[in-house]
Formats: C-alpha cells, structure tokens, sequence
C-alpha cells in the first residue's frame, strides 16, 4: 500500500495541548512522525522583564504546572548566581525535597498517561492513585497542590517540622510500596512490551543531534542529568544518573520509572542529612540595592539581544553573533568587573544555543520572529 | 501474563479510592491556601500588599481607607501575607464558593491620623 501522510493536530480531542503531527502511515504502521510545535506562545519571557524580578517568581513558577517548583528553582537560582546571594544549607535542601516531590508525581503522571495512550485504563487509574498521595504531601507542606510557590530569590518561603518530616517518609513508604506493585504491569507485561519495546526509536546520536533532554535522552544512552550540575543541594547527596541503552518507548517508561523510585531515595537523604538553620538568605539594604542594580544591568542587556529587527528572515539559530552593548544603566558593579558583562554574554549565547533545532524549527522560527514582532 | 491480577483483587477487596463529591468532602490541610481575609481594623493601608502583589490585584487607597481585592485575579499565591506589616491579612484553607459573576473584596476601614498630628491636637 502506498504510504500515507495523515495530519494530526494541533487540535484534535485526545490532545491536552496543541500539537501538530506529521504522521506517513504505511499499512496502518506509523511509520513517521514529524511534530510542529510553538503553538502554545504566552509570552512569558516578555512579561518576566516588565516587572520587579521577586513578583516574576509566580510568573515563571506557570510556565508548566506539573514541573512548578522546579521552573521556580531554576530562576531563584538563576537570580541568585547573578546577584551573589549565599542561600542557607537548610534551604538548598528544602529546595531539593521539594524538587524531588515534583519529580515523583511529574513521572508518575506521565507513565499513567503512558499506559491511557496504549488504553490500559486501569494502570493509568493506578498510578494517579499513587500520584494523589504525593499531592497530599504537597498540599500539606507547602499549601497547595500543583503550583506549590515555596520559591523566592534568596531561598524558601516554608519550612519544615520533624513531625512533617517524619509524615513525609511514612506516605513516600506507602508510595514505594505501591510504585513497586505496578511495575509488573508497567514493565513486565507481554501487552505493555508489545506497545512499546522498538517503538519510537531515537538512536545515541539523534537523540544528540535533535538536543534531546531529560529521561528522554537518558533513554537513549546518555548519562547526563542536570542535578549532575549540583543545583540546590544535589552536590552534596550524590546520586548515579539513570540510563537505559534501547532509545524506545520502552527505555524512557523505565527510566522515568526507576527515577520515580530513586527520587524517593534521594528525598529521604535529604530529609536524614537537613541541616538546622535558616531558611532564606538576610541581606541589608546596601546588598539589595546592588544585587538590584546588578539584576537590571542584566535585563536591560538581555532586551537589547532579545528584540529583533522586525524584517529579519534568518532563523534565530543562524544570527550574528551576539554582543552585549554596554547598558545605558549599567549597574557600578558591572562598570567595575569586566568579568561580569562577559559572564552575562556568556549566558545569553547560552539561552540562544537552545533556539529550537528539530525538524519543525523553521516553523517555529517563523512562529517566533512574528510574535517578537508584536512585542 | 496478568500482571495486574493482584492489584485488581485488592482493589475489589479494599475501599473505594474516590469520593462522592458533593456528599462527601475532603477536609483540606492546615496552611492551604484557600482564601484571603482581612481584618480591615487592623489595617494601616500602607499599601504593601499592593506593591508585592505578582497579579496586581490588590487596590489599597490611603486617603479614602479602601482595601479592595479583584477575587478573579488572585493567585493565592500568599505574598501579601507574608509582607504585612501588621499580619492583618490572613489565609484559610476553605476555598471560597464557586460564583456567578465578577467579585470584588471590598473593606472599608479607618485611617488613622498620624502620630503627628495627634500630638499636635
């Protein structure tokens, strides 16, 4: 039969958000795939330099729901290496358990979703069953369930109680017994593997070359983990990276499964070595003002890279390269270091190096170039 | 082969996982942020809570002694509370109530004179 090429998408009822999927379907086999994506632009990333950076906090913590305390993470981090705020011991862990409560139910939404799209319902029911008791922890340590706001730039906004502590490892208990029950289903089972074992193949080096991420890529050979770069407190409790060597379905499902069950050891580590202490960095006036000024030099100098002549055609990826002008308002501590204003291009060069590269990237280049028009 | 078989016999013998909603309601956990109040007499409208806000939703007017709150806007995220200087303002854990249109949280208070002036008169 001659090959097929059928849309998919963007909207279409099964999908959560939009997608658009090439698919060439030969005898009813998917053979491949091509995604479309930058359907969903919000313009956050415009919004985040419009207003002071401790409100931005709630903003960023909304790119995604599922992932909320970790996007607040990364830009408390990311504030925080900027401005030189030493953020306490106590905190660092607190991050961590909190970041790894996230994971715990981000990969566990996932594999139920997982099995609702190869239609074992009931696993899915299963494992959101499992997923529920995260939540609880959750709601009852930081006030509320998805979008947790614990993040602020300088540390955390809660603390815990050895008695929450305690609480914490006895529903993480129940959880791994639970996780440990599914993985027949999920794993083993001759139904499940026949869905996924050498579907959706992404070889060593694709999964390179397309920039994959994440358990997605760990799936397909690498062991490169971002708590590898010891962000909160993942350098002091040491961890192997999780890896599976197949790149099919099948290896990503077991990557994230076997992560659902390490995220559990790592949390009680964290809970068994927190520190007593703080839990929010103290800084006087005088550091707030040049942890401020040296905060806007940054922003004024991103805008300056970020906002595009209007007629420009080139994608995003093939620009010049790029400069950091001196900011009309640079801050006395920029004027100072020259080591700072390189540091900031640095970065920037950095943010641009992930401008999309898939095969869909001229469509989002296109998507891209006309919203920054608008802007 | 019927990997699922033990959770499935477990299921049918344990209670049910779920909930009949309206019948039955989940109590939330102590710190959940359901809803803001405000004790309006305590309040000094310095205007804090308005500067912080991330939605902006927060409308505090010095001279007339108003506190208003755009509900629709809020995020509950709980800075306000943190910020106040005076800890008049306050989270619960009941949510509130589904509505049928736009609503405002509406406080008249009191403005205090200033300390100033009081010793003046």
């Amino acid at each position: 039969m001659a090959r097929t090429i059928l849309p998919f998408g963007p909207q279409h009822p099964v999908l959560p958000e939009p997608l658009h999927l090439k698919l060439t379907i030969e005898n009813e086999i998917i053979i491949e795939a091509v995604p479309t994506l930058g359907y969903v632009h919000r313009g956050l990333e415009t919004l985040c330099t419009k207003r002071d950076f401790n409100q931005m906090v709630q903003v960023v913590e909304r790119v995604c729901g599922i992932c909320s305390c970790l996007h607040g993470l990364c830009y408390c981090e990311g504030l925080e290496q900027m401005m030189g705020i030493e953020v306490p011991r106590r905190a660092k862990y607190l991050r961590t358990i909190w970041g790894e409560l996230h994971r715990i139910h981000s990969h566990l939404l996932w594999m139920g979703l997982m099995a609702d799209a190869f239609g074992f319902e009931s696993l899915f029911m299963q494992a959101w069953r499992v997923r529920e008791r995260v939540m609880d922890i959750m709601e009852a340590t930081c006030g509320n369930r998805v979008v947790v706001s614990v993040n602020v730039v300088g540390g955390v906004r809660r603390d815990l109680s050895p008695a929450q502590c305690q609480w914490i490892e006895d529903q993480l208990k129940i959880c791994e017994k639970e996780i440990k029950k599914l993985q027949g289903a999920l794993l083993n089972d001759y139904t499940v593997k026949k869905r996924t074992v050498g579907k959706g193949i992404l070889t060593k080096e694709k999964a390179y070359q397309l920039g994959a991420a994440g358990p997605t890529l760990r799936g397909s050979g690498w062991a490169q983990d971002a708590r590898q770069t010891g962000y909160a407190a993942f350098g002091e409790l040491g961890f192997e990276p999780i890896v599976e060597y197949d790149g099919d379905s099948y290896a990503r499902t077991a990557v994230r499964f076997r992560e659902t069950l390490q995220s559990i050891d790592l949390i009680r580590l964290a809970i068994a070595r927190m520190p007593a202490g703080e839990t929010a960095a103290k800084t006087d006036a005088a550091d707030v003002a040049q942890a401020t000024a040296a905060a806007e030099a940054h922003t004024q100098n991103w805008e300056s890279i970020v906002t595009f002549p209007p007629r420009r055609r080139r994608p995003i990826w093939t620009s010049r390269p790029v400069t950091c002008p001196s900011s009309p308002r640079a801050s006395p501590r920029a004027k100072r270091s020259p080591a700072w204003s390189s540091r900031v291009a640095k970065c920037c060069i950095t943010s641009r190096g992930t401008a999309p590269r898939t095969s869909s990237g001229f469509v989002s280049a296109r998507r891209h170039s006309r919203t920054s028009r608008l802007c | 082969m019927l990997s699922m078989t033990k959770n499935v016999l477990a299921n049918l013998l344990h209670k049910s996982s779920t909930r009949l909603y309206p019948f039955e309601v989940r109590e939330h956990f102590e710190g959940y942020r359901g809803r803001l109040d405000i004790n309006i007499d305590e309040c000094v409208f310095c205007g804090s809570c308005m500067l912080k806000c991330p939605s902006q939703c927060i409308t505090v007017d010095k001279k007339a002694g108003t506190w208003e709150c755009q509900v629709m806007s809020c995020v509950f995220c709980g800075v306000c509370v943190d910020i106040c200087p005076k800890k008049c303002l306050s989270m619960s854990k009941e949510h509130r109530s589904v509505a049928t249109e736009r609503q405002t949280m509406h406080y008249q208070g009191v403005v205090k004179a200033k300390k100033t002036e009081e010793a003046a008169s």
